[in-house]
């Protein structure tokens, strides 16, 4: 938080009161910059926090024309999350004890020399509320990790499960295509085909599935990347409409890696990348050297993600198509982490987008620890030490 | 090469299949016999040992998951016992985890194949495995 500057919504039907407190705070000795906002009654404050405006703390009298007391401070907590300091009267401190228990941060009595604790108390009641806040977003990961742990273990169970009538309708299939009877029907064999098909299907849903909640520990040989990208062009399926072209730097240093998994992440990207252009469009894979990194960068001329999806797209299960498993970028950023790497993703909407993987050259140097930029890996990463 | 593929005409192989799914057991038992296999079948892992021990097949397919006596304890069984210890057998799994090659290595299991599996791959592994048993006889 940048705070020289803080934003105080002051509630005070009292002139001669609101007079005052504006007066102290303008009088502090602080390196701090007030910007303060005054209601005078419960309306017009619940007006105030439904504006466009931001606050970052309310300082609240109790005693409004239309409100009274506890309830005035119950009615501006159901209102607001930002913390609100209860101005009492003289020496109220039992008052000012309730008012904490029914959700303020602090409390001042009129008594108190405002110049000397208003600023205090605003700053320690801003300090508190940003620990609390970290507090809360841990503790939602924590919940969300184990939930996906949870998720996880019962996914995997489930895709194993499924395997086994898979196996049956995949083999039943292929006992009927030995039929002498279906080679001159082409209606049947037609739906025999279809079943084929939609079999391997859900086999591959299965099997994304399974590689999300098992992502192993990768096994490092020396590898050049451009082999890797490479290979990836000749296993993915390319529609004749999307056009790809590689600018592959020819002076790159070999580094250690496992190059099954960041062969699958850089399909799952390409991958992505081809399905995002439906209407066609050009691809263009590049490696390249940047400081202690080597890069591959997958732009696509597709559809974009949206900024608010782009928040979601490591996270496991969201998906944006029909048939999607909203499994693969998660698998990626896990993998990418195990690595030490990173992902970037840069997308404008109707455009397209460019992922980037950055691979360090050299994990001796400064960067053993791992970085991941997104709480996605972090989490999902959590889910499979947890499912183990 | 003509050699093997008339020795493979004549003697029919006898296949023991264990799996608790009746589904399973029938695909694969039409399929066997198709390839000219005298097949057996057992329902769960118990008839499956029972079955082993009193028709002494020349190779087992064995389900990993089952109630009642689960793949694993039929194969404790079967490698201690002392006419059929030595039988091929060959694992049906669904999932497909570095303990199955452990337990090749350590010569438990023969092969194993995870469900689900194609029909051509299944016989090339029961052939490895037939080939196998017969140069260790010899
Ligand atoms: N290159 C891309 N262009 C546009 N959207 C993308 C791209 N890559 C990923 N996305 C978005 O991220 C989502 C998640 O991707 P992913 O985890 O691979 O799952 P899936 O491909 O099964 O949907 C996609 O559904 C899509 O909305
Ligand atoms: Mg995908």
């Amino acid at each position: 938080m940048d705070k020289n500057e803080i934003k105080i919504l002051l509630v005070e039907d009292d002139k001669g009161d609101l007079l005052l407190t504006k007066k102290a705070l303008n009088n502090c000795p602080q390196l701090v910059n007030f910007i303060m906002d005054s209601a005078g009654s419960l309306s017009e404050t619940i007006k105030c926090l439904n504006s466009d405006k931001e606050y970052d703390v309310i300082l609240l009298d109790m005693g409004l024309p239309d409100s009274n007391g506890l309830e005035t401070v119950r009615r501006v907590c159901e209102a607001t999350d930002i913390p609100i300091v209860v101005l009492t009267g003289l020496g109220d401190e039992e008052i000012g004890l309730s008012a904490i228990k029914t959700g303020a941060e602090d409390y001042l009595t009129k008594d108190m020399p405002l110049n000397k604790f208003l600023v205090r108390t605003i700053r320690y009641v801003l300090e508190r509320k940003r620990v609390e806040e970290e507090l809360k977003a841990a503790h939602i990961r924590l919940v969300r990790s184990e939930k996906l742990a949870t998720v996880g273990q019962l996914a995997s169970t489930v895709a194993h499960e499924l395997r086994n009538p898979l196996a049956v309708i995949k083999n039943a299939t292929y006992l009927l295509n030995m039929e002498e009877k279906i080679k001159t029907e082409p209606d049947i064999r037609e739906n025999i085909d279809i079943i084929s098909e939609e079999t391997n299907n859900a086999d591959k849903i299965i099997s994304d599935l399974l590689q999300f909640s098992r992502v192993k520990e990768p096994t490092l040989r020396v590898t050049g990347i451009n082999k890797i990208v490479e290979r990836v062009l000749k296993k993915v399926k390319v529609p004749s409409k999307v056009k790809i072209t590689t600018k592959l730097h020819n002076d790159l240093p070999d580094i250690e890696m496992d190059s099954l998994q960041i062969e699958q992440v850089l399909c799952n990207i390409v991958s992505n990348g081809i399905q995002a252009m439906d209407y066609g469009g050009e691809m263009i894979i590049e490696t390249a050297i940047e400081d202690n990194y080597v890069i591959v960068s997958v732009a696509d001329t597709g559809c974009g993600i949206s900024k608010e999806n782009l928040k979601k797209v490591f996270e496991p299960l969201f998906s944006t198509k029909a048939k999607g498993t909203g499994l693969g970028l998660p698998v990626c950023a896990m993998l990418i982490d195990k690595h030490y790497g990173q992902i970037n993703i840069q997308s404008q909407l109707d455009k397209g987008t460019t992922f980037i993987v950055k691979l360090p050259i050299d994990k001796n140097t400064e960067n053993l620890e791992k970085t991941s930029d997104n709480p996605a890996a972090e989490s999902a990463a959590a889910a499979i030490t947890k499912g183990e | 090469m003509l050699d093997s593929i008339f020795r493979k005409k004549k003697e029919q192989t006898k296949v023991l299949v264990v799996d608790d799914g009746p589904n399973m057991l029938h695909v694969l038992t039409k399929f066997l016999q198709r390839q000219g296999h005298d097949v057996i079948v057992a329902a769960n892992g118990k008839e499956g040992l029972e079955k082993a021990i009193a028709e002494e097949p020349d190779i087992i397919l064995l389900d990993l998951t089952m109630p009642i006596m689960d793949g694993k304890q039929v194969l404790r069984h079967i490698r201690n016992h002392s006419v059929i210890k030595d039988t091929p057998v060959i694992m049906l799994t669904a999932h497909s985890e570095p303990e199955h090659v452990n337990a090749i290595a350590e010569h438990e299991i023969t092969d194993y194949i995870t469900k689900p599996f194609d029909y051509e791959y299944l016989l090339q592994k029961i052939n490895e495995a037939l080939e196998d048993r017969r140069k260790q006889r010899v």
